[in-house]
């Protein structure tokens, strides 16, 4: 895999994903704002998935790369 | 607040970091060293010092601060922090190994075979950038060390800017670099023990979360507290106890949402709330800037090999997760316990206070004057690493490719790149010190803004272009760093002005939403009109 179809891979989900986020937090308030159970709300919910996801993207970029 | 044991942890940590620069000084031999550490700092460190280098006292104190005054609204911060990361690691950290020598000019001088004008243009973007990152962080020592230890405001300036100038003087990179993997262990273990504290305290982060849907966000009910009411139920600083605290918290939680049962609750949105547009230009000002910071970026030349680069940048992006994931539970948390001891100090005017002290304050609650002292040197060691890494920053762009590459066009020797190396040193840290001084009590915060658009529309486009487009030209470099530039200032200048609109178009928070597809399009438009593509075969290298 050349370093093109890593960025394209990897990037475009990520940046969706990220500025999903920002779309969020900028445009539906009330949803972000919905408790989804005990103190976690939708908007909370989503950032703290933005870990395991950024940390997946980071693991799987690296085991890409390991293979060239 | 004055507590001799933070005083204590705070001289330790200012002569441990002053120890580690004269071990690095003995050490210094070549000019490679300064500028580049010998090219032989292990990933391992590289991660660890980026970690500090990153993560500055805006992250220690304000990031968790920010989150318990408004809640859910500033977790924002944190993951656009973090994210940008994703793109160093994936766009730029080792092609920027593989190309660059000691400054962020040479990439496009790589690319580009002797073009002094794109020299002298990151060299005047690297300086803007670090300066605009530096005064900020000085006036935040300041005002933060004079909270923190009661230290007047200027001595404070003076002792940060000095003992960073001392550590950058003696070893360049080399001791700054060293000197932060300590600072970072100190900053990342306190935030660590803070936030085990709280989960033991509270019972795990489900029940941190569940307590602090029971609260509005202070800065919301600053508004509908009374002063009798902060006397009713604000906890004595000085014997403030978890379960006092708690309870007295919940009491006015009670009260106040009883009486308006329509506020949020900390993690809701809308305290600190920004429309879809300012949101997005932020998140792009954050998401690029990151990879465009030139303090970031002249780390990868520390390491010995392309792929350490991208190890240190990985473990890099751990330990700052890791952090802020911390920091995000440590705000909820203290934004919850300490509820009414915030509204208290934001209904009495101790804004600074409200927004800085929370994580000190957990410090204080959970682990009485000891773990308040690791915070308060987690909090000193953070500023000492950020303003390190900017100051080695600019120091290395100014000497290395204004003095060594433009004015002495390549001729000058070791000793004299040395030895000019540290008077910019010294003049960098003066100014830094001298702008601490002059700004006291200006809300510069905006500046670091500022610095991610510079970064995001000037550096981070024309380096994405230089190292992935084979059709981008040298103009085009030129052009895209120069507009990029030119509207991130110019859009800048009208926020701070006051201006709400340039004619139909709004004045927004970051200046990224336009300053980026200007500088893309403007390096997009003028390579497809002009022809030199520079070095042949150069993508090819560093993609090989």
């Amino acid at each position: 895999m050349n370093d093109r179809s890593v960025v394209l891979k990897l990037i475009v989900p990520y940046l969706i994903v990220y500025f999903g986020m920002a779309i969020l937090f900028g445009a539906f308030k009330k949803v972000a704002g919905t408790p989804i159970a005990g103190g976690l709300t939708v908007g909370l919910a989503y950032a703290l998935l933005m870990f395991p996801i950024t940390w997946g993207t980071v693991i799987l970029y690296t085991y890409l790369k390991s293979k060239e | 607040m004055f507590s001799v044991i933070a005083l204590i942890m705070v001289i330790v940590v200012a002569l441990i970091t002053m120890g580690i620069a004269w071990w690095s000084y003995k050490r210094v031999k070549s000019i490679q060293d300064f500028y580049a550490a010998g090219r032989s700092v292990p990933w391992i460190l590289i991660a660890w010092a980026l970690t500090s280098n990153y993560l500055s006292a805006a992250s220690f104190l304000g990031v968790a601060g920010g989150i318990s005054n408004y809640g859910l609204d500033r977790v924002w911060d944190p993951i656009g922090y973090f994210a940008g990361w994703v793109l160093v690691l994936i766009v730029a950290a080792e092609f920027v190994r593989k190309v660059g020598k000691f400054t962020v000019a040479d990439i496009l001088n790589e690319r580009f075979a002797r073009a002094q004008e794109l020299r002298a243009l990151a060299m005047i973007a690297t300086v803007i950038i670090s300066t605009f990152y530096m005064i900020p962080q000085m006036i935040g020592a300041g005002s933060l060390m004079s909270l923190l230890l009661n230290w007047p405001y200027p001595v404070a300036v003076v002792v940060v800017g000095a003992i960073v100038v001392l550590v950058v003087m003696m070893g360049g990179i080399r001791s700054t670099v060293y000197s932060q993997v300590f600072q970072a262990l100190v900053l990342w273990i306190a935030m660590l023990i803070i936030f085990l504290a709280y989960l033991v305290a509270f019972g795990g982060p489900g029940a941190i979360l569940d307590k602090a849907y029971q609260v509005p966000p202070p800065a919301l009910a600053k508004k509908y507290v009374t002063p009798d009411m902060v006397k009713q139920y604000m906890p004595n600083v000085n014997t403030i106890t978890f379960d006092e605290a708690l309870q007295k918290s919940l009491a006015l939680a009670k009260v106040t949402l009883s009486e308006h049962p329509n506020l949020i609750r900390l993690v809701q949105p809308g305290a600190f709330a920004r429309d879809v547009w300012n949101q997005l230009s932020l998140a792009l000002g954050i998401i690029l800037g990151t990879m465009g910071l030139p303090h970031i970026l002249i780390y990868f030349y520390t390491v010995p090999r392309p792929e350490d680069a991208r190890k240190g940048t990985v473990g890099a992006i751990f330990n700052i997760g890791g952090f802020y994931l911390f920091s995000i539970f440590v705000g909820f948390a203290a934004g919850t316990v300490l509820f009414s001891l915030i509204v208290g100090w934001l209904v009495q005017g101790y804004t600074p206070w409200a927004k800085n002290m929370p994580v000190v304050m957990s410090g204080k609650l959970l682990g009485g004057e000891l773990l308040m002292g690791l915070a308060a040197a987690g909090a000193f060691a953070a500023i000492l690493s950020t303003v390190g890494g900017l100051m080695v920053a600019a120091t290395n762009s100014v000497a290395y490719d204004l003095y060594a590459n433009i004015i002495r066009k390549g001729k000058a020797t070791e000793e004299e790149q040395l030895f000019v190396a540290r008077i910019v040193a010294a003049i960098v840290g003066a100014i830094a010190i001298l702008g601490g001084l002059l700004l006291k009590g200006f809300d510069v915060s905006y500046l670091v803004v500022l610095a991610f658009g510079i970064a995001a529309s000037s550096f981070a486009t024309t380096l994405i272009m230089t190292l992935w487009w084979k059709k981008f030209t040298r103009a085009g470099a030129v052009a895209s760093m120069v507009v990029g530039l030119i509207v991130a200032v110019l859009f800048v200048l009208l926020r701070l002005g006051g201006a709400k609109a340039l004619g139909p178009v709004p004045v927004l928070v970051q200046p990224a939403l336009y300053s980026v597809p200007a500088s893309f399009i403007a390096g997009i438009v003028v390579s497809h009109l002009t022809k030199d593509t520079g070095v042949e075969g150069f993508l090819e290298r560093i993609h090989s």
